[in-house]
């Protein structure tokens, strides 16, 4: 093959050559799929997690309930009659399958009485079972109407009622709206609190971050029920006490993975460059450093939620709940609790909702963790 | 099917077969104790006592004893405890045919015998072989040292007053008890009015002139029982200021219808008939094991399951089982109400009479009973108390006491919003809010928030807020206890009130003004004047003089309002078939006598 030289060119004749750019710009081949971003491609990795996607939608519909449920009948939450106390649920679409139909077991009933309607209404005895002697008197166990055997045949609580006579559903949407703005504000204030905490710590270091760390750790150190008793006990039971009580040691995990990121981006080189053309901390940390921290801070921030309603709970279980009239999900469950075998519809439905709600957010939030997740970017 | 998947089928089923077989109750049948096999149970010759007794009693209680010294107890599960193990001077005991009690000697021979002519020196004679449980023998000399603590000034116990002076008072005894006290007179134990004359012989000396019923009743007192010095000084801190006497099951000597065989603090207690019991022959029982079961539930399966006799329902188990021929009720005892604290500096509203009378026509008694199935009361003497031991005749039956009972349970709203109206006028308010504790016991809960939503009704939603906050109910009780050092420390809250059912006019010393431990501020001074006119005047001798003044005492209280009674708490118990009771229904000062049931298998 010729090798052509310098000279080779000169010789060559201009007009066999023409300028091809001159008609058409010359420009990079145009993309064929539009460009994917980081909380895009986040995105189109959750809808792919089904389980996350069904999570996200019963949570939706809870709030949707948790908004517009205790409107939906004529009872407030508080409002109390001595005539409906305790009631079963009654749910006029499901009664035709047996199930909540108003129906209960009454145990230990005279036979002798059976007959006599100033006992039991025209209408109102359903089975009687369970025939026995006891001391001589013929007993036995009756299955009522018990909406007609209390007189209340007009009447229909969806869920029952509690041992005021008040509307468990009202009660229930009422006491999960509460729960959750618990567990929202107490979350949001964690957040709000253990990111500027760990972006200080983690982007001074040194003895900044060592005096900062400390701090935390003696916060950590302290029982966390020891400080819920003590708040409660000097601010006295109430929405205030029960998130502050939920703030004290929540904030630290968030501020302890901050700092964390902070340490793992500062040094790299378009930080550096930035610091370099004279950027202020407040701009480097929030702007540069911090967007780098928002992957992980909603994921754990979503784990921090069923947490804080199950702590929630916990606190109106052991007594430390929320003041009457109030409900909440755990005040429901701690009172439903104590009269499980008589009246278990009064702890059933509140713990179904609690279960469902701490799955459908444990769910969610690992959706949320794995599509944020860099490292399974494009996967 | 590969041999993988069959051996996972046969795992899973085994695992099925194993969580059903532990599911069965079979395992049950077999663990019931011996003594109430079919085979070691006497015949209808079970009538036959003997000194050991048969079978043994199974309770459950949510109480617990904390300790058994007699001069400290506080609960009335102590007194029920110790009024099975420890003996007293006299006791209320079973008359000859099992229908009613009889106030006689316990460790006494007999009534105390008067002296003089006054009525003021009674001369008590002591049973000739009462031994302790270790066989030491128990005379006056013990009797004398156990009044000598109960009073003993370095150790001011809590129940030295009481001794000195309630149905009567025992003359210097409350000038040796409070000498190192502000004020105090140096007094010695010889200036008091008890002494040994011989080793069987006690002789008391009293301010008043007194009745050989109220010396007795003096001491059947709980706090009275008698204690072993011994141990009681080995006991004893070297400053002599404290004992650990009753603190556990060693440091306690036995000397009543039973000897404490076995004390679990928190969990259980055994007691084993003591057959050196004077009486021992009322005693048919082997003993008796009390379990502690805090649950409601958990001692309802524990009946149903045969593994407790009998047990004290919750309303919700009362419902279930109001129809039941087993079920046992006794009248009311205590009545609850709603204390106020009119001495507040914060809410001076409390203070004002009207405010008070309006709380009081605001409360609907009727519709809180409704749903606490307790009975409805704007008295302050229940139903229990007993106005002439000697007949049995009860207070509430008669006329004067029907007097002080207003129609409707008290509950007039419209009257009850004129009152609010003219206090908040009177006090320069427009709007008020007031807080109500009450402990986190279900009954409590339900009043308050009951009360939370109706007194706004009455007195107006813009006008009136009432707010409520629960605690556990021994914090509740410190609390309550500390309005003379904090005025502060409560503005509305729950009490319940009991007092002696055979004295209600001596019981009624809880709302006089020198009584110290009340929970709220109270003083009349023609309250006060009554009380000691009934206990200690003259008069009180007179017929139909008791009632008329304890009518009266009550008739104070509810003009005053000091507090506002509401319900009065009934109780219901279930009893197993196997238990027969001595008594044929519930009796004064005996209850339904358990301790004197028998077992028939």
């Amino acid at each position: 093959m010729r090798i052509y030289s310098k000279e080779d060119y000169r010789e060559l004749d201009e007009k066999k050559f023409k300028l091809v750019q001159m008609d058409h710009d010359i420009k990079d081949e145009k993309f064929e799929q539009e460009p994917v971003g980081f909380f895009k491609d986040a995105l189109i990795r959750f809808r792919q997690n089904k389980a996350s996607v069904l999570a996200f939608f019963i949570i939706c519909i809870v709030l949707f309930f948790t908004i517009f449920g205790p409107y939906m009948n004529s009872y407030g939450f508080n409002d109390q009659n001595s005539d409906t106390i305790n009631m079963p649920c009654k749910i006029p679409l499901l009664a035709p399958l047996g199930i909540c139909d108003g129906g209960k077991v009454i145990v230990n009933r005279r036979a002798d009485l059976l007959g006599d309607p100033s006992y039991y209404p025209e209408g109102s005895i359903l089975e009687v079972f369970n025939e026995r002697e006891i001391q001589g008197v013929k007993m036995v166990d009756v299955k009522v109407d018990y909406y007609k055997y209390t007189g209340n045949g007009d009447k229909c609580f969806w869920f029952g009622t509690d041992y005021l006579g008040r509307d468990l559903w009202t009660r229930l949407w009422r006491g999960s709206r509460v729960s959750l703005l618990i567990a929202f504000v107490s979350v949001i204030t964690n957040v709000f609190i253990g990111v500027i905490y760990g972006s200080i710590a983690g982007y001074y270091g040194g003895k900044v971050d060592m005096i900062l760390m400390r701090i935390t750790e003696i916060i950590s150190a302290l029982p966390r029920i020891v400080i819920i008793t003590m708040f409660i006990m000097y601010f006295g039971t109430g929405l205030f006490a029960i998130i502050m009580a939920l703030v004290v040691k929540g904030w630290v995990h968030t501020a302890r993975m901050v700092r964390a990121q902070f340490y793992r981006f500062k040094q790299r080189e378009y930080v550096l460059a930035a610091r370099t053309l004279g950027i202020r901390d407040g701009i480097l940390i929030f702007r540069h450093i911090l967007p780098n921290a928002i992957g992980p801070i909603i994921t754990s921030s979503m784990i921090a939620i069923p947490s804080a309603i199950f702590a929630e709970s916990f606190l109106a279980y052991i007594g430390l709940g929320l003041q009457a009239p109030e409900p909440s999900i755990g005040v429901l469950l701690s009172q439903g609790q104590k009269v499980l075998l008589h009246y278990p519809n009064q702890s059933i439905i509140p713990g179904i909702l609690i279960s469902v709600l701490m799955i459908s957010f444990n769910l969610f939030a690992n959706g949320l963790r794995d599509s944020f997740d860099p490292t399974l970017r494009g996967a | 099917m590969n041999k993988k998947t069959m051996f996972r089928g046969i795992l899973v089923l085994m695992l099925l077969l194993m969580l059903l077989s532990g599911c069965n109750n079979n395992a049950k049948v077999e663990q019931q104790p011996e003594e109430t096999t079919p085979e070691e149970a006497p015949s209808a010759a079970s009538n036959v006592v003997t000194d050991e007794g048969y079978g043994i009693l199974k309770e459950a209680t949510t109480a617990t004893v904390g300790s058994l010294n007699p001069q400290t107890y506080s609960s009335s599960y102590q007194s029920t405890v110790l009024n099975r193990i420890a003996i007293r001077l006299y006791a209320y005991l079973p008359n000859s045919d099992y229908t009613s009690y009889e106030l006689r000697g316990e460790l006494a021979e007999g009534a105390p015998e008067m002296m003089d002519e006054s009525g003021k020196v009674w001369k008590i004679k002591l049973r000739e072989g009462v031994k302790w449980a270790n066989g030491d023998v128990l005379d006056a000399e013990d009797v004398l040292y156990t009044f000598k603590r109960l009073l003993d000034p370095k150790m001011v116990q809590p129940r030295g007053g009481g001794f000195s002076k309630d149905y009567i008072e025992i003359s210097n005894a409350e000038q040796y008890y409070l000498q190192n006290g502000e004020g105090g007179i140096q007094t010695d134990w010889e200036e008091v009015g008890i002494k040994m004359l011989d080793p069987l012989t006690i002789e008391v000396t009293t301010v008043d002139k007194q009745s050989a019923t109220e010396v007795m009743s003096h001491f059947t007192h709980t706090a009275h029982a008698i204690v072993y010095d011994k141990l009681y000084e080995e006991c004893m801190n070297a400053e002599g200021t404290e004992t650990l006497y009753g603190t556990d099951k060693d440091k306690f000597m036995s000397s009543g219808k039973f000897v404490l065989e076995n004390w679990i603090p928190d969990a259980l207690v055994v007691y084993k008939k003591n057959p050196n019991y004077f009486e021992k022959d009322s005693i048919k029982l082997a003993g008796i094991e009390t379990k502690v079961v805090e649950n409601a539930g958990t001692k309802m399966q524990l009946f149903e399951n045969g593994e407790i006799d009998y047990l004290g329902l919750s309303t919700e188990d009362y419902l279930k089982h109001d129809q039941d021929p087993r079920v046992l009720s006794e009248p009311g005892n205590a009545i609850t109400y709603i204390s106020i604290n009119t001495v507040n500096p914060d809410k001076p509203i409390l203070a004002n009479k009207n405010f008070r009378m309006a709380m009081t026509y605001a409360v609907d008694r009727k519709g809180i009973t409704d749903i606490t199935k307790d009975v409805p009361a704007n008295y302050m003497i229940s139903t229990r108390q007993v106005i002439d031991p000697a007949t049995g005749a009860r207070y509430r039956d008669t006329d004067l006491a029907k007097a002080n009972i207003s129609e409707n349970y008290g509950y007039d709203p419209k009257l009850a919003k004129e009152y609010f109206d003219k206090a908040m006028q009177e006090e320069g308010l427009k709007t008020l809010e007031l807080t109500m504790l009450y402990s986190d016991s279900e009954r409590y809960k339900t009043m308050t928030e009951y009360l939370q939503k109706q007194l706004p009704v009455i007195f107006g939603e813009d006008q009136f807020t009432l707010k409520v906050q629960a605690m556990p109910s021994s914090q509740l009780l410190s609390l309550k206890k500390t309005w003379k050092k904090d005025p502060t420390a409560y503005e509305l809250t729950w009490s319940a009130w009991s007092g002696n059912e055979l004295a209600p006019w001596n019981a009624m010393k809880y709302w006089t003004g020198s009584y110290s431990r009340k929970n709220e501020p109270f003083s009349n001074e023609e309250f006060n004047n009554i009380w000691d006119e009934v206990n200690f005047g003259e008069s009180r001798f007179e017929a139909g003089k008791k009632l008329e003044y304890t009518a009266r005492m009550e008739q104070i209280i509810l003009e005053e309002v000091p507090f506002i009674p509401v319900a009065e708490g009934r109780s219901y118990y279930l009893k197993s078939d196997r238990v027969h009771l001595a008594f044929p229904h519930w009796i004064n000062k005996i209850d339904f006598g358990w301790a004197y049931a028998s077992i028939v298998e």
